[in-house]
């Protein structure tokens, strides 16, 4: 028998392996894709990478199949999640790298994890003339992400529920919409599917009105729906959503990224037939508030300097810049350097704050999420009420959340700390891009940006940024997409094992 | 499934990780949080604080679109309460209640109740397993550990 | 105290908030609107021949172009978008691709459009820049004067490297044994255990 370090990473490789094989046969997807459309070239490049990934996913799980009945720790069920990921980022650029759009495997690698991140900021070559097969991918990618990889495995692929709410909150989701995580994770796509067809119908229609040919308007409007759900932020076009210069376009993205961007469980409750969680939930209203101010700053900003020259316009560029950025999709109707020469500070910061918020917990968003900015502010307030209160007078914070529930110190104390963890990870990517002398308020744009998977860019992303940035930030968008829990188990359990040795 | 299990000591909480590792959706409730730590690390189900007969707190748990619930609380008096506020106000169509008791057990059961009687069960078992020394009591045994 | 009554507060600042926007939106909304016009009048930079710009001049020097008539020069990419005698297309000079906005009549259907496997016709455009253009809820565009073929677009149809005709059939190859070899095992992983 193998010794007790290397019976955990057995236990850990058989899942791992059995993602990353279900990330191989994914390809199959853009592979038809590619068949259908005639790009041959790029079929082959999906064939190549779909059997390659299989393979080595699959033969790791073979080879540890025997282990997949241990029961997986904490730190082993997270391990799985953050592993995942990484192996999962490793082999998807496979196919980015070899269809000849990436100057190296690190842009490849660093697209994916953009990708799966639901980031959307991007080091793609060329885009404009990209095959449809790899635009597929790239969309997919995001969707796939915003739900969760472990998500869908747990859905569909693993048998057995071993260890599954372990890798479920690994995956920076810690609701369950039923008991089981196993159906809650299959409730999760289900949603997700329902409004893929909804959502695709629309814009589907919106393309059309926009000018496109039906068949294009029907591949652009799966894509930008995969990337409006997911809050993701890829588009097929190198401009982004400016491609299509229709305001009916613009309006239906907006809808459906704010609808991708609210909590599952809220989505779960709300077509289960509880109507008002919509305007009872905490997190909505915290999420409406914040928009509502941030708004009104950035509106202020705009306006003082004039950037805009009516009303639509400050909609259509800047209110729906800071709804995209708020909703941490990344979706832009101007040009990254038009951030930084015409928005002004006051915008910019408006945007840099809705960015690092976030929309909800446990949906496709980033940030710290609304759920713990809600909380942190009751807590808040009712230390401040205390204050004032006879020192006998017990308070309690009660705050709905679909049902409604009792603060306790922990999910006050936990709530802090994550977002704790988003700020700090904000300033060390901020600080990484100074030290590679990128201004302040730059820098601190693009790590806003990363921190909060958002994918707005003020230019400094670019195929042309030193490696070394292009790591710090692809780290960051791991780290705060699984909300770093999963990755700090994991580098505590490779650290202990190594410290044994 | 949807099952809830309210009493969360030995028999609860091994039932609910047990449901749960088949892939039911289970929710535990039980008045004392501590029992909750029975259940092991990253429970695979919903637990939830509150006293099982509170109807507010049967219904958190989600008890409207439950399929089954068991209660399986350390008291009998509590356990046919639960079975009967689940049974008479919320139709939960399966309802399996444990009474310690074997008199209280026969008088429930003619009023329609499913009950089991561990008390009863373990009778029957340990006198045949004493009377026939055979090994088929014993493999039973084993198999129900 | 009841829940209405708590949710009561939220609800005013919401709606105080949202007057306010609307009112604020409002009343500047018509005081840039006056700006701007004033702005975009003929002024001396009307005189010059048309400057040649590139969508990088343009994107960090647009104050200075705003309202200017320049010459871009790029390939046509993606779609015609149709709006009504109307076009939209966006022209890319290789760093950006900028939104042109054209009589339909100037960039006509049979414009070649690039695309994967295609590049599109490359056109000289003589256009009016606007930084944030009021006629279109604040983009960046360009309206057209006048366009030009400059060289005409093609079918570009990408090589099939033999590495690929070689690895991909092989790899695939290689998954279908192994499935065939280990079936047994592959089925057990999909069985509860």
């Amino acid at each position: 028998m193998t010794d007790r370090t290397g019976g955990r990473f057995a236990a850990v490789a058989y899942p791992v392996g059995l993602v990353v094989a279900g990330l191989g046969a994914l390809q199959w997807i853009p592979l038809v894709t590619a068949l259908v459309r005639g790009e041959w070239t790029i079929a082959l490049v999906f064939l190549t990478g779909s059997s390659t990934t299989i393979l080595c996913g699959g033969a790791v799980a073979l080879a540890f199949a025997r282990h997949r009945g241990r029961k997986l720790g904490w730190s082993e069920g997270m391990a799985v999640t953050a592993l995942s990921w990484f192996f999962g980022m490793l082999f998807c650029a496979l196919p980015y790298y070899l269809s000849g759009g990436y100057l190296s495997y690190l842009d490849a690698c660093f697209d994916v994890m953009s990708g799966l991140t639901t980031t959307g900021l991007t080091l793609i070559q060329d885009l404009d003339h990209v095959s449809d097969g790899v635009n597929m991918w790239r969309h997919l990618l995001t969707w796939l992400g915003g739900q969760g990889i472990v998500v869908l495995a747990l859905a569909f692929l693993f048998k057995g529920t071993n260890g599954a709410y372990k890798m479920y909150v690994g995956e920076g989701k810690d609701e369950r919409l039923t008991p089981n995580v196993v159906n809650t994770a299959r409730s999760i796509w289900i949603i997700s599917l329902v409004y893929l067809g909804v959502g695709t119908a629309a814009l589907w229609g919106a393309g059309i009105v926009a000018g496109l040919p039906p068949g294009r308007a029907f591949l652009h409007g799966l894509w930008i729906f995969m990337a409006a759900w997911s809050t993701g932020g890829f588009a097929p076009m190198s401009q982004n959503i400016l491609y299509y210069h229709s305001l009916v376009f613009e309006v239906t993205t907006a809808v459906f990224f704010l609808i991708g961007s609210f909590n599952f469980a809220l989505h779960y409750a709300v077509l289960s037939g509880q109507r008002s969680e919509i305007r009872k939930n905490l997190e909505t209203v915290t999420f409406s508030i914040t928009v509502v101010v941030l708004t009104l700053v950035a509106s202020a900003g705009l306006m003082r300097d004039g950037v805009y020259p009516d009303a639509i316009a400050l909609f259509r560029k800047g209110f729906y810049q800071l709804i995209s950025g708020h909703t941490t999709t990344g979706f832009m109707t101007v040009y990254a350097r038009q951030f930084y020469h015409e928005w002004g500070d006051l915008a910019l910061f408006a945007l840099i704050v809705a960015m690092l918020l976030g929309g909800s917990a446990c949906s496709t968003a980033g940030g710290f999420k609304a759920l713990r900015v809600g909380i942190i502010v009751k807590s808040f307030a009712r230390d401040v009420r205390k204050l004032g209160a006879p020192e006998s007078m017990v308070t309690v914070v009660r705050i709905h959340h679909v049902r409604d529930t009792q603060l306790d110190d922990a999910s006050i104390r936990g709530a802090m700390l994550i977002v704790f963890a988003y700020i700090a990870t904000f300033s060390a990517a901020t600080l990484a891009g100074m030290l590679y002398g990128i201004p302040f308020a730059q820098s601190a744009f693009e790590s806003a940006s990363v921190t909060g998977n958002v994918g707005l860019s003020i230019g400094v992303t670019a195929a042309s940024m030193p490696d070394g940035l292009k790591i710090v930030y692809l780290v960051t968008m791991w780290l705060a997409r699984l909300e770093f829990l999963s990755i700090l188990a994991l580098g505590a359990t490779l650290l202990r094992n190594g410290r044994r040795r | 499934m949807y099952i809830i299990i309210a009493g969360c000591r030995k028999v609860g909480s091994n039932l609910a990780r047990t449901l749960a590792e088949e892939g039911h959706d289970v929710v535990v409730v039980d008045s004392d949080e501590k029992d909750f730590e029975l259940l092991g690390s990253g429970f695979n189900g919903m637990t939830l604080a509150g006293m099982p007969i509170d109807e507010d707190v049967l219904r958190s748990a989600g008890i409207e679109k439950a399929d089954a619930l068991a209660a399986v609380t350390d008291d009998d008096n509590m356990n046919v309460m639960i079975s009967q506020v689940a049974r008479g106000i919320f139709h939960v169509p399966n309802v399996v209640t444990r009474i310690y008791d074997p008199e209280r057990e026969k008088v429930f059961r003619s009023m329609g109740l499913r009950t089991l009687c561990p008390t009863m069960l373990a009778v029957e078992r340990i006198g045949a397993m004493l009377t026939s020394g055979s090994d088929a009591a014993d493999g039973a045994r084993e198999a129900s550990s | 105290m009841s829940r209405a009554s708590r949710s009561l507060p939220l609800v005013l600042v919401l709606a105080a908030a949202a007057t306010t926007a609307l009112l604020v939106g409002l009343c500047t909304a018509g005081g840039t609107v006056a700006a701007s016009t004033a702005a975009a009048s003929p002024t001396a930079a009307e005189t010059f021949t048309p400057a040649p710009a590139s969508s990088t001049d343009l994107i960090e020097n647009a104050d200075a172009y705003d309202g200017r008539t320049v010459v871009f020069e790029g390939e046509a990419i993606g779609d015609r978008l149709e709006r009504g005698d109307h076009v939209w297309v966006n022209v890319s000079d290789g760093a950006n691709a900028v939104g042109v906005w054209a009589p339909a009549s100037m960039l006509p259907p049979s414009l070649v459009l690039g695309r994967y496997g295609v590049v599109g016709d490359r056109l000289r455009i003589v256009a009016v820049f606007h930084r944030a253009c009021a006629e279109h809820g604040g983009d960046f565009d360009l309206h057209a004067l006048s366009a030009e073929v400059v060289s005409a677009g093609r079918a570009t149809p990408p090589p099939v490297p033999w590495t690929l005709l070689v690895a991909g059939p092989g790899t695939f190859l290689l998954v279908v044994t192994g499935a065939v070899r280990f079936r047994k095992r592959i089925r057990l992983l999909f069985t509860k255990s």
